[in-house]
């Protein structure tokens, strides 16, 4: 095949020639234009214009047309109609309508994509204060949610891409950066969280590319079912070396904090809680101590949890490219402190990115780029896993009651243990920690070295095939340091605790691939890649940790206890071995076609079930090129109808050894064993997803308006999930995973680009995205009706069933509180009305009769209470350049979804805890109040949804947020000899405001994490941060 | 185009590297876990995976109420009348009491011994169907399949002893027994019957028997032909084929010495006494915690469970006329409570006639070893069998008298028995329950010879028992097949409700 294809351009550039001179010029201020390249159509030939733009060219007799393409200017094609002589004016584009955008394995004209691509590029994100570059992506693209899950920094968001596509597995897109899939999710052990993706500098980015469709992606096979992003580092550009600073510093806060009663309004609602539940087991009122000064206590804990932190962020660039090498040189430094205090991120970074033509057949490329990130939290409580920590600061914040100091009027902290000191008051041991002592002794520290590398070898034998091989690492080194203190809180039973945990995660991958592209008889252009790729992926750990100090001098592993335990860890290895092949054909920019193959290895799978087939195909018509369509040119400048059709995989639900019968080891006695652990399936294949997309997309009055239209469905089948086993086979677990699960998401995408205004002095560019999105599980495991979802491993908050959404928030209802009694009223299964009074022996009595009813159970009476997963999505974006000033606004909005207000629950709970101001100011007293906070009882923990999740507590989430605003100036003519050619200062707002009716923090929230059975709660986390930046660009 | 040719080369060369370097990294293998291939490339592999079965006998499972084979010990003794619950405790083994947890097929014990005994088939399976492919001495590929044929018989033999009918002599004994596993797969199998089973139980230790002939074992958690001949008594005992269990009980004692007083006083903990068969071995740096069986039947282990509900005799055996005052056994249990000689902490709740019988290491440490098969069942097995044939009773008087003789710590306190007929049956089945106690015989004892259970008249607190009767026969006599089973086997079949 590739020799055919060798023979066949060999043979096309032989014969006669002519020769064609000519100047181009630009349309704008009429200079000649230099580099730009002239071709001959249809075939490989071509020349460059030089300094003067002037061209020279020799071109085969009988070719009828020149193409002129220059970045920046739109492609002209100019019939030579037997000229010697042909001039051009290239206009510029104005309106981006040139723009390329990076494929798996290439790049494309954006117009001639017939799969769903959103493309974002990397100075759209570059100066957001943020840690990655994945959490500023949020409404840039449509098909896509980002879910910032709280403020902690280097919290990894939750990226969907076209809706949940897997159960048990990820449902997080592939990422991809240059050309090599890199580690992606939380690697920390600690309560600071890593995100992989923080190791590649937002700054360093070229462009972000997200793969929707099943035609885009499926050249990623097996795990390209959740999406794939590409990012794509910068390169030199020809021209003298461009020295770049990018610096800003800037501040972080809290925002909507929750408004929670001050000391004198605790005691009152408390006692008045207390004098309604004679049971309530205090000997006497609550009351308000004095502090060393004799005044009374009233302590604002979110004081001592939250700060103003101060950040700064600094990038270098130097790059430049002669005709023969390009480079780019970055240096990075990101320092942060959280809202919350003791969190920071500190980052330090170098990329040298090299490419070099060693002659006419062979180029070289080198991209390079070490990362050293150090991550410090305390314990936030807002990590998946830790809501109900009463560690968690998140909670402490807002939980602990204010006529309780930190410290004891001798300067000493306030502890009773564990737990914070009582100072007198009737609750014997409050059992929540006092976060200052916490604050102040522990540390949890996670740092991350990072190299990611690719050396590339591009071989052109002939003009029109690139023979490529790529290698790339990715070597990422963890380090987890977590000392608490035997002082009080969590290792004080323990007295001290030093937990060590080193990962090295390695990866190297290797791609080799083929490709020709040549034009056929001026018509027919197509694009044939082949390749190959091997990936292998090494995980291994240690963990260490000592309890019982013997010298409280020291807080590190090294240091002296008493106690070690058991050291840990784990070690597993996986290969992945792949083959692909892509056609992409068009005939007369008219027709498309495109189709693409990939046979994907994955050593956890069984020998018969090791190869899995993916592939995807589309179509494209370019209407506005029929002629049919040349009356309305005018004002349909470009029309396209696209659909493709692909069937791509999941691997990330399937372990490296899933498919094994495993003995795990251990002693028995004093002599080695082996049990068996694990029976893996060896019929265990692929999730797979038949994913289905068609668009319409369009540039109207010029391609001032340009617009994607997309409709999709995605089919997810195969899901694995864990099928019951009979318990007298004597599996391991009883259970064993299967591929028995299916799901679908469908919906519509719309992105439009408006060029609102586009004068020289003026001009004013909106992005509007819209996106819907539905998903519904189909089916689950045999013999499965529900997964659970769990907050936190405590609270059951969701579940998935057949017929719904995945991870529906499940909770009793409610129906508000009765203003004759002030009780909660619950409804049960049977739609009755039951009335919950605490201090009764009858606790639940029907509201009708007042006789005794069933206990209210989430098991029995929960119902499906919404759905998490946004209805409708997306963001709006504005700029506006003005001479020198710009402006930019920047939109996100998510509608028609439901999430669960854990927080509240505690906020209105009856026990000891604070509450809102809201609870003291409108709870029921007297008979007639309408209210939707029941009578207080002291200890009543059910009436406001503790104990089980009630409707009352699941909101609407419908949001519209000011996620960026911005303001800059440009010096642009800079006198002197500094030889500063560009200097911008600029302030921005990053989470502005939110406009919501929801009465939590925030709804962008998931206390869970990436999770798929539980998303959608928002439970004791910390809030969003906003932050104020204010930054300069210099270019030299 | 010689350029071309060249570099066409070179890419053709690396694609083919490509290709042929990667089919064994396909094949990537754990190194902190072992695949079921590797475990069975030697016999030194395989009798790791041997060892991991000894090591199930005392695992903790679900929870601490699960523990190896000492907690179906415990719940077999818990439906009998001998074993007395002095209070609620914190609460473990309540249900089992009162004869509501194995009638429940939800519940955790209900579904635990099933659970269990199947997971220990399995391991055996694995070795069993894999074991004659691994290179290594034949002598060692028959001591690990030895041993795991006798695993897979005595676990369906527990197994059908709890969930199946029970065995009745001279009959087709069609009815349902437990499904056979003889293979590891993904299909769950339907009930066969209980002359199935046992049939397969007889045909498993008769290939044990032979594979295990000449086997010295390290230890005694280790399996020997002495414990092979021990489960074939049982066995023959429970089919109620005399003949064969007297002649198996002399087979399997042969070799082993009766407890001296002081170790039968010693605390039940260490195997090894010269009279243990069969029995873990927990070394000290392998905690229990609160699952050991220790947690719940010592006297001295500080867990909640000890502390408030101290298990204790039934006072009516106990205070039988058949048994001398200074018989050793009666010493392992204080009328008064008080046991002194424990010094045991004032948090520790006293009631008359609880069990001293098993002694953890200490008050903080709840291990010990766990006994499965001694030499005194044995003369018993032997006894009763001799007895119950007819025409026997003197060889059942010398066998129970070798033991009452063993037991009496004053010698002259000692009248051998005349006893014949059913006043000898009675005097052994006395004696059997006496010595066993605790040791997770009365449930099985009781249903195999068709007794009724009768709980009157003794210390039985009838709020914690609340089941004072049971006749013979009764449905409740079956545990329920656990949900789990019946949800995820479509062949299953439930037991009466």
């Amino acid at each position: 095949m590739l020799f055919s294809l060798l023979i066949l351009t060999a043979a096309l550039a032989i014969g006669q020639t002519v020769l064609v001179t000519g100047t181009v010029t630009s349309s704008d201020d009429g200079l000649e234009l230099p580099g730009v390249f002239v071709t001959v159509k249809g075939t490989t030939l071509g020349a460059i214009t030089g300094p003067d733009g002037k061209y020279s060219l020799q071109v085969p007799a009988g070719s009828r047309t020149l193409m002129f393409s220059f970045m920046g200017y739109v492609t002209q094609e100019i019939a030579i109609e037997g000229r010697n002589t042909v001039d051009v004016v290239l206009k510029q584009d104005m309106f981006n309508v040139e723009e390329v955008v990076v494929v798996a394995y290439g790049t494309q004209q954006k117009r001639d994509v017939a799969g769903a691509i959103s493309s974002v590029k990397g100075s759209d994100i570059a100066m957001m204060p943020v840690q990655s570059f994945d959490q500023a992506l949020q409404g840039k693209a449509s098909g896509v949610t980002i879910t910032m899950p709280n403020g902690v920094l280097n919290n990894p968001p939750v990226i969907r891409v076209r809706g949940y596509n897997s159960i048990s597995g990820s449902s997080s897109p592939l990422i991809v950066v240059d050309g090599v899939p890199i580690f992606t999710g939380d690697v920390s052990g600690t309560n600071a969280p890593s995100n992989a993706l923080a190791d590649v500098n937002p700054s360093d980015i070229e462009s972000m590319e997200i793969l929707k469709d099943a035609s885009a992606t499926a050249i990623y096979g097996s795990r390209a079912a959740n999406g794939v992003i590409i990012i794509t580092t910068k390169k030199g550009t020809v021209g003298k070396a461009k020295v770049t600073y990018d610096g800003y510093f800037g501040y972080t806060q809290p925002y909507r904090l929750f408004d929670v009663m001050n000391a004198e309004q605790y005691i009152e609602h408390k006692n008045l809680a207390r004098a309604n539940n004679p049971a309530s087991g205090l000997a006497f009122e609550f009351f308000i101590p004095t502090d060393a000064e004799g005044d009374p206590i009233d302590t604002k804990w979110s004081d001592y949890i939250y700060q103003t932190g101060f950040q700064h962020n600094h990038a270098l660039t130097i790059s430049g490219a002669s005709a023969a090498t390009s480079y780019f040189l970055s240096l990075g430094y990101t320092g942060q402190e959280g809202m919350i205090q003791n969190n920071s991120f500190v980052r330090q970074n170098v990329r040298l990115n090299i490419d070099h033509k060693l002659n006419k057949y062979i180029a070289l490329g080198a991209n390079f780029s070490y990362v050293n990130s150090l991550g410090k939290a305390p314990n936030t409580g807002s990590l998946a896993g830790s809501a109900f920590s009463t560690a968690g600061a998140g909670r402490l914040a807002f939980v602990l009651p204010p006529n309780l100091g930190p410290y004891l009027n001798d300067g000493s902290y306030n502890i009773n243990g564990s737990a914070i000191g009582n100072m007198g008051q009737p609750v014997a041991n409050y059992g929540y920690y006092n976060p200052v002592p916490i604050f102040d002794l522990n540390e949890f520290s996670t740092e991350t070295d990072r190299v990611l590398a690719t050396l590339s070898l591009t071989i052109t034998p002939i003009k029109g095939l690139a023979l490529k091989t790529v290698y790339g690492i990715d070597n990422l080194s963890v380090e987890d340091n977590v000392f608490q203190t035997g002082l009080t809180g969590d290792s004080y039973a323990s007295n001290g605790y030093v937990y060590n945990r080193f990962a090295r995660p390695t990866r190297w991958t290797w791609t080799n691939t083929a490709n020709y592209t040549a034009t056929i008889a001026e018509k027919i252009t197509f694009s044939l890649l082949a390749g190959s790729e091997q990936q292998y992926t090494n995980n291994v750990s240690w963990t260490g940790s000592k309890t019982n100090y013997n010298d409280s001098f020291f807080n590190d592993y090294q240091g002296a206890f008493v106690t070690a335990g058991m050291g840990g860890g784990g070690r597993s290895e996986n290969y992945f071995q792949s083959i692909f092949g892509r056609l992409n054909f068009d005939l007369s920019k008219k027709y498309y076609f495109e189709v693409s193959v990939r046979r994907d290895a994955f050593s956890g799978l069984a020998v018969d079930n090791k190869w899995g087939n993916f592939g995807g195909a589309s179509v494209m018509w370019n209407l506005s090129k029929e002629g049919f369509m040349s009356g309305v040119n005018e004002f349909v400048s470009d029309m396209r109808i696209k659909a493709s059709y692909g069937r791509v995989g999941n691997m990330s639900g399937i372990g490296s050894y899933a498919s094994l019968f495993l003995y795990s080891s251990g002693v028995y006695g004093a002599v080695p064993m082996w049990q068996f652990t694990q029976a893996g399936n060896p019929d265990l294949k692929w999730e797979a997803s038949d994913k289905y997309d068609i668009g319409l997309s369009f540039g109207l009055l010029n391609d001032r308006i340009q617009a994607d239209i997309n409709w999709y469905y995605n089919d997810v089948n195969d899901l694995i999930l864990n099928i019951p086993q009979a318990p007298s086979q004597g599996i391991p677990g009883n259970v064993v995973p299967g591929n028995v699960g299916s799901m679908f998401n469908t919906g519509f995408e719309f992105s439009f680009t408006t060029y609102n205004i586009s004068k020289p002095n003026f001009t004013w560019t909106s992005n509007f995205n819209f996106s819907t999105l539905k998903n519904e599980v189909t089916e689950l495991a045999p013999g499965v009706t529900e997964l659970l979802g769990y907050t936190s491993g405590l609270e059951l908050t969701n579940r998935t069933v057949v017929g719904l959404p995945i991870g529906n928030i499940w909770a009793v209802q409610t129906n508000g509180v009765d203003p004759t009694t002030g009780r909660r009223i619950f409804v049960n299964k049977d739609g009755d009305e039951v009335l919950y009074s605490h201090e009764n022996s009858n606790k639940w009595t029907y509201r009708d009769d007042g006789s005794v009813a069933p206990v209210i159970s989430l098991a029995t009476d929960g119902k499906a209470a919404g759905s998490p997963l946004p209805k409708f999505y997306g963001g709006i974006d504005n700029s506006l350049t003005y001479k020198s000033f710009d402006f930019n606004l920047g939109l996100t909005y998510a509608l028609g979804f439901y999430v669960y207000n854990g927080s509240k629950a505690g906020l209105r709970d009856q026990r000891w805890w604070n509450n809102s101001v809201e609870v003291y100011e409108t709870a029921w007293k007297a008979a007639g109040d309408i209210t939707d906070i029941p009578k207080p009882v002291f200890n009543d923990n059910v009436s406001n949804g503790s104990a089980m999740p009630i409707t009352e507590n699941v909101e609407k989430g419908n949001y519209l947020k000011v996620r960026t605003i911005s303001a800059g100036y440009s010096f642009n003519k800079i006198p002197g000899n500094s030889g500063i050619e560009k200097i911008r200062l600029y302030a921005q707002v990053f989470n502005a405001f939110v406009f919501t009716n929801y009465t939590g923090s925030d709804p962008e929230v998931s206390s869970n994490g990436d999770t798929n059975l539980s998303p959608g709660i928002d439970r004791n986390s910390a809030p969003q941060a906003r932050t104020y930046t204010f930054g300069i660009n210099l270019s030299f | 185009m010689k350029r071309l040719i060249y570099y066409t080369m070179i890419t053709a060369a690396l694609s083919l590297f490509t290709v042929s370097c990667s089919e064994d990294y396909l094949d990537t293998l754990p190194t902190d876990q072992v695949s079921a291939a590797d475990a069975f490339t030697t016999t030194t592999n395989a009798m790791q995976a041997l060892n991991g079965i000894h090591r199930i006998m005392y695992n903790q499972w679900r929870n601490q109420g699960e523990a190896g084979e000492g907690s179906v010990m415990i719940n077999r003794d818990m439906l009998g009348e001998d074993l007395v619950m002095t209070s609620a405790g914190n609460g473990w083994y309540n249900n089992t009491y009162k004869w509501v947890d194995h009638r429940n097929e939800t519940s955790n014990v209900d579904s635990y011994p099933w659970w269990v005994y199947y997971r220990i088939i399995a391991n055996a399976n694995m070795i069993i169907n894999n074991i004659d492919g691994a290179t290594g001495p034949q002598a060692d590929k028959n001591i690990i399949k030895g041993q795991a044929l006798l695993y897979r018989a005595w676990g369906h033999f527990n197994l059908v002893q709890l969930y199946g009918k029970r065995y009745v002599a001279g009959t087709p004994n069609d009815q349902l027994g437990v499904p056979i596993m003889l293979t590891n797969n993904f299909d769950g199998q339907p009930r066969n019957t209980v002359e199935e089973v046992y049939d397969q139980v007889e045909t498993d230790l008769e290939e044990a028997a032979t594979l295990l002939a000449t086997y010295t074992r390290p230890n005694k958690s280790h399996m020997n032909l002495s414990v092979v001949r021990g489960v074939q008594a049982r066995v023959a005992l429970t089919k109620q084929d005399w003949a064969s269990a007297a002649s198996f009980a002399v087979q399997a004692r042969t070799g082993y010495s009766l407890m001296t007083t002081a170790e039968y006083t010693g605390g039940f903990n260490n195997y090894t006494n010269r009279e243990w068969m069969w029995g873990s071995t927990v070394i000290a740096d392998q905690t229990t915690y609160f699952y050991s069986f220790f947690a719940y039947m010592s006297r001295n282990f500080s867990s909640t469970n000890i502390r408030g509900n101290p298990k204790a005799i039934n006072r009516v055996l106990w205070n039988d006329l058949a048994f001398t005052p200074t018989d050793a056994r009666k010493l392992n249990f204080d009328p008064t409570g008080a046991h002194t000689a424990l010094a045991l902490p004032s948090t520790f709740s006293k009631f008359p006639y609880t069990s001293q019988k098993f002694i953890a290491a200490g008050g903080a440490d709840s291990r010990g070893d766990v006994v499965y098969m001694r030499a005194a069942e044995m003369l018993l097995i032997e006894a009763e069998a001799n007895a119950r044939m007819g025409g026997h009773d003197t060889e059942a008087q010398t066998a129970l008298n070798t033991l009452r003789q063993a037991r009496e710590t004053v010698p002259a306190n000692y009248i051998a028995s005349t006893n014949t007929g059913d006043a000898l049956i009675n005097e052994i089945m006395l004696n059997r329950r006496l010595e066993l106690w605790g040791e997770g015989f009365r449930f099985t004892d009781l249903k195999r010879l068709n007794l009724p259970l009768n709980r009157n008249g003794a210390n039985h607190n009838t709020a914690l028992a609340v089941i004072m009767d049971i006749p013979a026969g009764d449905v409740r006599w079956e545990w329920l097949i656990p949900k789990a089973e019946m949800d995820a086997n479509k062949q299953m079949v439930q037991n009466p409700l």
